[in-house]
């Protein structure tokens, strides 16, 4: 009796046909979070399985918290939007779940709603488009996390690899830096001044998140969109870097310093050796109206070459035949 | 009349026209009248710059335009006691003639002989000033100190530990403000404009007298930022009394502000005044400083320690002023974050000074020949990314590491040698042409480590596979940069003596030796995590950081007649360390043992 249960057991453990729902909620831990690497499909399936199980039985809160496990492991594994969203309504009803990858720790869900909340956020502001999206939507994500103060996180870590994801005050930092980075690349249409200001609250906030590249990256940013230069020609003055005045290859001699020096006018006009700062509006208008003449000039010689060539064609064409029936006449006399 | 009662009558005349007190006509009988009498007097605008104080036309350092000594002797050589630059009064006043030649032709060339030697009316010199002179010093003085305001709050303070890590914000700002020749000879020709009697008498109201006064603050503060950094890295007696000098010289030009306060936003004051805080701060400090690295002979460490958590303290509240003052974000953030490098410095200073009277700093060893020895340390303990956080917890753990010792402070450790025995025997190898091993000589050493809890998952199985979840001690070297880590099971007799362990802490290094540990906690979690990514079988693994743990540990030679061979034996077989060679180091009456 005793060998008949072990192979009975042993052919459910294999084939996982014929298993109670508690044998589903394990097998979703054996087969599947607890693999090296972890199977998470496999998880998600046998949670699934294990809640409808525990709902034909009539155990609804067990049910509920395999669908909640169903719905973690599917944020784990595709790490997307819509996954969020089904997560923090799985969670709802539960006031606690167990911690992604562990069967026996357990963590209360309204913090883990929070968390969820905030990645929500980040998801969005990663797809949309437009930077005034993108600010907002972090700038909800720092608000929620940092309600969660010092506390450990939960599950950012297991979807998200960027930025600090131990300490919800931390994450709350990248995030309210990200929103400032975003809010100056916004800003910057309207006033270079005011998108400085957002640059320097965003490199602070990255300086507390710990984010060095980050904090590198928008200093460099910062430096460009803080200088101001004149246009050769028109003579207002621009600032920001490669957003308002670009470097643009021309032809200098040190006579044209000496006339900036005497006019005094900004020397740094012709900073690099052989180029010149255009505002913006200048420069592309030159390369617009360049773009232009060149479209033009190309159709020019498009409507010059094309009978040429065609004719060209036809003599060709007619030469092929007359060698073709030359060489066949040869072949016959061979 | 006079020319300045005459010119006085004149502006009148535009004030009263202006208010419609007087007709246009009557204006311009009155305009003709007076204006001739005005050209026909001796009077111009190098009148009235005769008539202005002698301060404004003093000799000033050609090198960065700060005031030199008065001397009556024009052959006679100064130093500036500012920028340190050496001078021959002659050659200085040569300079100034030079200035003061460009400004005239820079003056001709915007508003042509107007102010210079004609007598122009108030209101057409607010005019002039506002749409031309103005905006051309002002596009002058931004360019010049393009770089410099990049750099303008950075840090003030420094001290030679600093130049023993590989990255501190004030040294990255001293190296950006190396190449400044050019820049600096702008910054130069603002000043002068901005200083000039010519440019003077077209700043009108206080509106105007303020921007010029704002840009000359804008170039005068560059140059005094950069000779503070320059001098204090210098740590000479001379040096750090030039950066004093600075700091004053910086002092008096903000204090001047006031002289403009209805004229200026009050934001701008409350953010100047936070400077001064901050200012006033740093000197403190660098008084200390140069106290303690000039003094030969021992010093109260007490009394300074807390003189300098005073500074400290004081450019903490600095911060909450800068904070509070109201300015743009682009001046407010930058100004705090260098402050708080400021303070974090002048923190970290007052720790060494304590460390200091630890090894005993009444012994007769100067503080500077202490610093020399904590540099050597650091350089030895140092790992590739060693910034100012980095060296605060490292000095922090040496005082801790020799608090140990002495008893006054404990820690987590494990006493633990009875497994030594059993283990050097166990070790031995043994060859067919080498024979035996024998133990030549063993030594029994206290290593750090930084100890974590780590939850992940183990498999079983091929075909049939089957996960369950697994807990480990995941230990990380914590005496030096190897990044190295061991993991042991839950069931390791080791593994229970370390939760034992945490429980109550002890005196290390007492008994038996202690390695200093260089690994600071973020490090170790860093580290932590990398191992872990890296290593096959920790997918989806979590790791706490515990606490540092002092292991026993046997460091044995083993002989076999030909050949030496050393070990590093700990009681779990789990933890292999690399053997390492220790290094003795001196601090103070001290003696550190650190790995190789």
């Amino acid at each position: 009796m005793a060998v008949f249960e072990n192979i009975k057991k042993s052919a459910k453990d294999m084939t996982g046909l014929g298993l109670s729902p508690l044998e589903h909620f394990n097998r979703a831990y054996e087969k599947g979070v607890f693999l090296q690497p972890p199977n998470y499909n496999s998880a998600i399936k046998e949670f699934n399985a294990a809640s409808q199980g525990f709902k034909k039985e009539g155990k609804t809160k067990s049910a509920k918290i395999a669908l909640a496990n169903a719905a973690l492991y599917t944020l784990v594994n595709n790490k997307d939007h819509s996954a969020v969203v089904e997560a923090i309504k799985s969670l709802e009803s539960l006031t606690e779940i167990h911690r992604i990858g562990s069967r026996d720790a357990k963590i209360p869900t309204d913090t883990l709603i929070t968390e969820l909340t905030a990645l929500q956020y980040e998801y969005q502001a990663e797809a949309a488009t437009e930077t005034m999206i993108k600010k907002e939507e972090y700038s909800k994500a720092s608000d929620t996390i940092m309600k969660l103060g010092m506390n450990q996180l939960n599950i950012i870590d297991c979807v998200n690899s960027s930025g600090p994801v131990d300490k919800a005050l931390m994450r709350s930092y990248y995030y309210g830096a990200l929103s400032d980075y975003y809010a100056a690349l916004t800003e910057v249409a309207e006033s270079p001044e005011n998108a400085h200001d957002f640059l320097d609250k965003s490199i602070q906030k990255f300086i507390q998140a710990q984010t060095t590249p980050w904090v590198e990256k928008v200093k460099d940013i910062r430096e460009g969109i803080s200088s101001k230069r004149f246009c050769w020609m028109c003579g207002r003055e621009m600032q920001g870097k490669d957003i308002y005045y670009q470097h643009y290859p021309t032809v200098t001699k040190p006579y044209h310093l000496h006339i900036l020096e005497k006019l005094k006018q900004d020397e740094k006009m012709l900073e690099i050796p052989n180029n010149v700062t255009l505002c913006t509006v200048c420069g592309s208008a030159i390369e617009l109206q360049a773009d232009r003449y060149a479209t033009m000039r190309v159709e020019e010689l498009r409507a010059w070459v094309t009978p040429i060539l065609e004719d060209h064609r036809v003599a060709i064409e007619a030469l092929i035949k007359r060698v073709a029936s030359l060489e066949s006449v040869a072949h016959q006399h061979v | 009349m006079d020319i300045t009662e005459n010119r006085e009558i004149l502006d009148g005349l535009d004030r009263r026209l202006a208010l419609g007190e007087i007709d246009l006509g009557t204006y311009n009988q009155l305009k003709a009248k007076f204006s001739e009498q005005s050209s026909t007097s001796k009077d111009s605008s190098s009148t009235i710059v005769d008539a202005m104080p002698k301060k404004a036309r003093a000799i000033k350092c050609p090198g960065c335009m700060a005031p030199l000594p008065a001397s009556t002797e024009t052959s006679q050589t100064v130093v500036c006691e500012y920028c340190g630059g050496t001078f021959v009064i002659q050659a200085a006043i040569d300079e100034m003639e030079r200035i003061k030649s460009d400004i005239r032709k820079w003056l001709a060339n915007i508003v042509g002989d107007v102010g210079i030697n004609t007598t122009t009316d108030e209101a057409s010199r607010r005019f002039i000033f506002n749409e031309q002179l103005l905006p051309s010093l002002k596009m002058e003085a931004d360019r010049a100190t393009e770089i410099h305001n990049l750099l303008r709050f950075e840090p003030l303070f420094t001290f030679p530990l600093l130049n023993h890590i590989s990255s501190s914000p004030f040294h990255t700002a001293v190296q950006s403000t190396l190449d400044s020749n050019k820049p600096v000879d702008k910054i130069k020709t603002v000043i002068a404009r901005a200083q000039s009697p010519e440019v003077g008498i077209f700043a009108i109201g206080d509106k105007e007298k303020a921007e010029l006064y704002k840009l000359e603050i804008q170039c005068q503060e560059a140059i005094f930022l950069s000779n503070i950094r320059h001098q204090l890295l210098s740590y000479t007696p001379d040096g750090i009394q030039k950066a004093k000098s600075n700091i004053q010289g910086l002092k008096s030009i903000y204090n001047r502000l006031d002289q403009f306060k209805s004229a200026i936003d009050p934001s701008l004051k409350n953010f100047f005044s936070a400077l001064l805080a901050r200012l006033n701060a740093v000197d403190e400090a660098i008084t200390i400083l140069g106290t303690l690295l000039n003094s030969p002979e021992g010093i109260m460490t007490e009394h300074v320690s807390r003189n300098l958590e005073s500074a400290a303290a004081k450019l903490e509240q600095a911060i909450s002023q800068t904070e509070s003052a109201g300015r743009e974000p682009r001046e407010q953030i930058p100004a705090v974050e260098g402050t708080r490098i400021d303070a974090q410095t002048v923190n970290l200073l007052a720790f060494c000074v304590k460390l200091f009277a630890q090894v005993g700093g009444d012994s007769g060893e100067s503080f500077n020949q202490f610093l020399e020895s904590l540099g050597e340390i650091v350089d030895y303990a140092r790992g590739p990314n060693a910034d100012l956080q980095w060296l605060f917890s490292f000095i922090s753990y040496l005082a801790i590491h020799m608090g140990h010792e002495v008893g006054e402070s404990t820690a987590i450790a494990i006493y633990d040698f009875s497994w030594v025995k059993q283990k050097i025997q166990g070790s031995k190898h043994s060859s067919f042409l080498g024979g035996k091993e024998s133990v030549a000589a063993k030594k029994q050493i206290l290593l750090p480590f930084w100890v974590a809890e780590l939850n992940f998952s183990q498999q079983k199985g091929v075909v049939f596979k089957k996960g369950q979840s697994a807990s480990s001690l995941l230990f990380l070297e914590a005496a030096r940069n190897n990044g190295t880590c061991f993991a042991i099971p839950i069931a390791d007799p080791l593994s229970k003596q370390c939760y034992n362990a945490t429980t109550s802490s002890k005196g290390v290094g007492q008994s038996t030796p202690a390695i200093v540990p260089v690994i600071n906690a973020n490090i170790a979690l860093s580290q932590m995590k990398s191992f872990i990514s890296r290593t096959k079988g920790y997918a989806g693994a979590r790791v706490k950081l515990l606490n540092m743990i002092y292991l026993p540990s046997i460091v044995a030679r083993y002989n076999t007649g030909k050949k030496d061979r050393i070990e590093v034996l700990l009681r779990s077989a789990s933890i292999r360390v690399s053997s390492f060679a220790l290094k003795k180091v001196r601090l103070g009456t001290k003696e550190l043992l650190l790995m190789q």
